[in-house]
């Protein structure tokens, strides 16, 4: 699987290809993401092509922000579809994750976390 | 030595001095003398001298060799009595484990146990005193046989002072002897050892090593040392005791939980036979199931159904107060309602929910206000045919309705006052539209108010959380969830209150007509998921899923799918997974067949919603996104069916 990755300042945009996230390409997608979780890295995953994610493809993405968090970095989601976000509030994920609308939103946010750390 | 001139050996005591060994005869020269005294005989010197240095050293070297031999042997000896009352005391183990079942009681075990102590000794003295409410109790006091005294009961109580030099070092959990004559005229107070000359006591501790009491053992003359094997010997007895003490606790700890767990059975058989009633099988569109546990305090939970044609009503209720004239009382108050549910149906028509608890109450708020008694419950009749549901809420848990075909949950309440409270009590009836796939739970105040060790409450928010994820597997199975997840809360606390709760499920109405089918066989490899996902729109779409709910068939059919690929082994891999949906007028049934080992997702440990763990998601994900949810077992086959309701029928009522 090949990932788009987009780097506006310090921040890595992450565009997942396909339809779907699942039980089909979750182990190929922790592999071809694995390069981008590194220390202090802070990465959006972009999901707005996706149409379907199932448990595998959610675990795959926990363990990615897991991995990130535990070397310092942050991962944001954005650009669920309807049948994602359905999923990830069936779930409660969407209380770990955090959910942006747009990638330019998520970059947003990540610049407030910064100047909230500044401040 | 004897061989070496002028050499003497003598021993000096109180009465003089004696000659133990000379050398040959000559000069007496004496130029040294020495002195040495012998371990463990302390009054006995012995002097040694010798007419020359070289005479000395060699009969010094001589006698110190002897010495130490003498006082190896008297170590070994000392050992062997040590042994001797090791011994004894293993003996006197075995015949009070023997006695304890002999005696059948305490006391009279720990009598022997210190009767056969003092007979040790002649003039031997003992009691075994029990520390309780702060102060000292004599349980048991002898005299060795061979004393002709009569035991000195002297006061059966005694405070913690009054053990003198031996309080600090028993509180301190340490055995101890004194051999000096304590000042007893300082301590005062009327206590047996006043007249001791030398003492000794070891603690009596419990499981936890709290010192519980202690023996005392003492003697007014000095005939005998307490020596260290003494010393040794009542620690050993003190440690039987507690023993005896212990297990005699655990004895007594056992008959009380036996005597419990008679009285939960008691109170479980009322509740089964008085106050719960069967729920009624067959009743189109309608599955009923119900729990209850009785606490050990009985607190009078009630319940029971009465079908009407193609309704049902339930009834559930609760009696202020606990114990069997609660439970006598819930029984009473049930038969007033199947009284009055007889009485208003002579007169033709089906009584309304309202009628019949103002019919009931009637009879019984008087009765109930006389006895300072008051009833909660809810009376509800599901009427699938009416489309609704009418209740009369008396103060009770009200109705929780999980919706699947929104997703929602809610509470439907009223806010009648409970039966007994008031003569004036008006009643009120509500109505709430019933829809295909609803669940609704009826339960007593015991199931939300379940408490866990820290006190913390089960609550409404656990019990919701467990209506959504098991209702799709029908009421039978929801019931028994409910009390699982209960019990797992509560932990090690106790179960306080009565536990008991009715789920009602609403399934589709029967359509009459021949249903449309459709089947396919999918490769067991994760490449069909596409082809899946293909046949699954197709025919959701026949049916008239609308795509908010066919999004969601398509994650628990989809799962399902994964989990045969998963967890099958390679071998059963080999085997396709077959699929069949039927489209029935009100809904789509789906049925996934697999040879695997066997599936049931109620083993399967819920996920983490922390997001500390990445799987166990995709059972949660089947259970909550069916409509219908039913796993069985042919032959080594899993058949696992659900069912999606079509929302784009007007028939979801």
């Amino acid at each position: 699987m090949e990932l788009t990755v987009e780097n506006i300042g310090n921040v890595s945009i992450v565009k997942i290809p396909g339809e779907t996230l699942d039980a089909g390409s979750s182990k190929e997608f922790k592999a071809a993401a694995a390069p981008m979780l590194t220390p202090g890295a802070r990465v959006i995953f972009d999901l707005a092509g996706l149409r379907f994610i199932d448990s595998s493809g959610l675990g795959a993405l926990l363990s990615c922000l897991r991995r990130l968090n535990g070397v310092g970095g942050d991962l944001k989601l954005c650009g669920t579809s309807k049948p994602v976000r359905a999923l990830f509030e069936l779930v409660r994920m969407h209380r770990v994750f955090e959910l942006c609308n747009t990638s330019e939103d998520a970059v947003r946010a990540f610049e407030q976390n910064a100047r909230a750390k500044e401040a | 030595m004897k061989s070496v001139p002028g050499l003497l050996l003598e021993a000096v005591d109180q009465g003089g001095i004696h000659e133990v060994l000379k050398g040959q005869a000559g000069k007496p020269a004496v130029n040294r003398i020495a002195q040495f005294s012998i371990e463990g005989i302390p009054d006995v010197e012995l002097r040694l001298s010798a007419p020359d240095g070289m005479a000395f050293e060699m009969a010094e070297m001589a006698l110190r060799a002897v010495l130490d031999r003498v006082e190896v042997e008297r170590r070994e000896e000392s050992l062997l009595d040590e042994l001797g009352a090791n011994w004894e005391s293993l003996e006197a183990l075995y015949e009070i484990s023997t006695d304890v079942l002999r005696f059948g009681d305490v006391i009279s075990a720990l009598k022997r146990l210190i009767d056969r102590f003092v007979s040790l000794q002649d003039g031997l003295r003992a009691c075994l005193l029990i520390g309780r409410h702060g102060r000292l109790e004599r349980l048991v006091s002898q005299l060795s046989r061979s004393d002709s005294q009569e035991p000195d009961e002297g006061p059966s109580h005694y405070e913690w002072s009054d053990l003198g030099p031996v309080e600090a070092p028993v509180r301190e959990s340490r055995a101890t002897v004194i051999t000096q004559s304590p000042n007893w005229a300082a301590i005062g107070g009327e206590i047996p050892w006043r007249t001791a000359s030398m003492l000794a006591a070891a603690p009596l501790t419990s499981r936890r090593q709290k010192v519980i009491g202690l023996v005392m053992v003492w003697r007014e003359d000095r005939r005998y040392v307490f020596d260290a094997p003494f010393s040794r010997l009542l620690e050993a007895i003190a440690f039987q005791a507690s023993m005896l003490l212990e297990s005699d606790r655990l004895n007594r700890a056992m008959r009380e939980n036996e005597r419990l767990a008679q009285e939960i059975e008691i109170a479980s058989s009322i509740q089964q036979t008085l106050l719960t009633g069967r729920p009624p099988v067959g009743v189109p569109r309608i599955e009923i199931a119900a729990y209850s546990a009785a606490s050990q305090q009985i607190d009078g939970d009630f319940h029971d159904f009465l079908r009407h044609g193609d309704a049902v009503d339930v009834v559930i209720g609760d009696v202020m107060g606990k114990g069997v004239a609660a439970a006598l009382l819930g029984a009473a108050t049930k038969s007033q309602f199947l009284r009055a549910i007889a009485n208003l149906s002579l007169r033709g028509s089906t009584p309304s929910p309202v009628a019949i608890v103002r019919r009931a109450a009637s009879r019984l708020s008087e009765r109930l206000i006389a006895v300072e008694r008051f009833v909660t419950l809810c009376y509800a009749r599901f009427d699938p045919p009416r489309s609704t549901v009418e209740f009369v809420d008396c103060g009770h848990t009200g109705i929780l309705l999980h919706r699947k075909l929104t997703g929602e949950s809610m509470f439907l309440r009223g806010d009648d006052l409970p039966l007994g409270i008031s003569m004036e009590s008006k009643f009120e009836q509500r109505s709430a539209p019933i829809m295909t796939g609803d669940t609704f739970l009826l339960f007593s105040d015991g199931v939300t108010e379940t408490r866990n060790t820290e006190g913390d409450l089960f609550g409404e928010e656990r019990l919701i959380e467990a209506v959504e994820t098991f209702c799709s597997l029908g009421p039978g199975i929801l019931v028994q969830q409910i009390r699982k997840a209960a019990d797992e809360f509560r932990g090690d606390a106790p179960q306080a209150d009565d536990f008991s709760c009715v789920a009602v499920r609403l399934g589709p109405k029967p359509d009459g007509e021949i249903p449309e089918r459709s089947a396919a066989e999918f490769a067991c490899g994760l490449g069909e998921l596409q082809n899946l996902g293909i046949w699954l729109r197709n025919i959701a779409e026949r049916a008239g899923v609308e795509p908010e709910r066919l999004a969601r068939l398509e994650m628990s059919c989809h799962e399902a799918f994964v989990n045969c690929v998963k967890h099958g082994s390679p071998g059963e891999c080999a085997h396709p997974v077959y699929l069949e949906g039927t489209i029935f007028k009100t809904h789509l049934q789906i049925e996934i067949r697999h040879r695997g080992p066997a599936f049931n997702p109620l083993t399967i440990p819920p996920p983490s919603f922390d997001g500390s763990r990445d799987g166990g998601f995709g059972t949660f994900i089947i259970m909550r996104s069916a409509d219908a949810l039913e796993y069985r077992r042919d032959g080594d086959i899993n058949v696992i069916s659900f069912s999606q309701f079509s929302g784009s029928h007007k028939s979801w009522n």
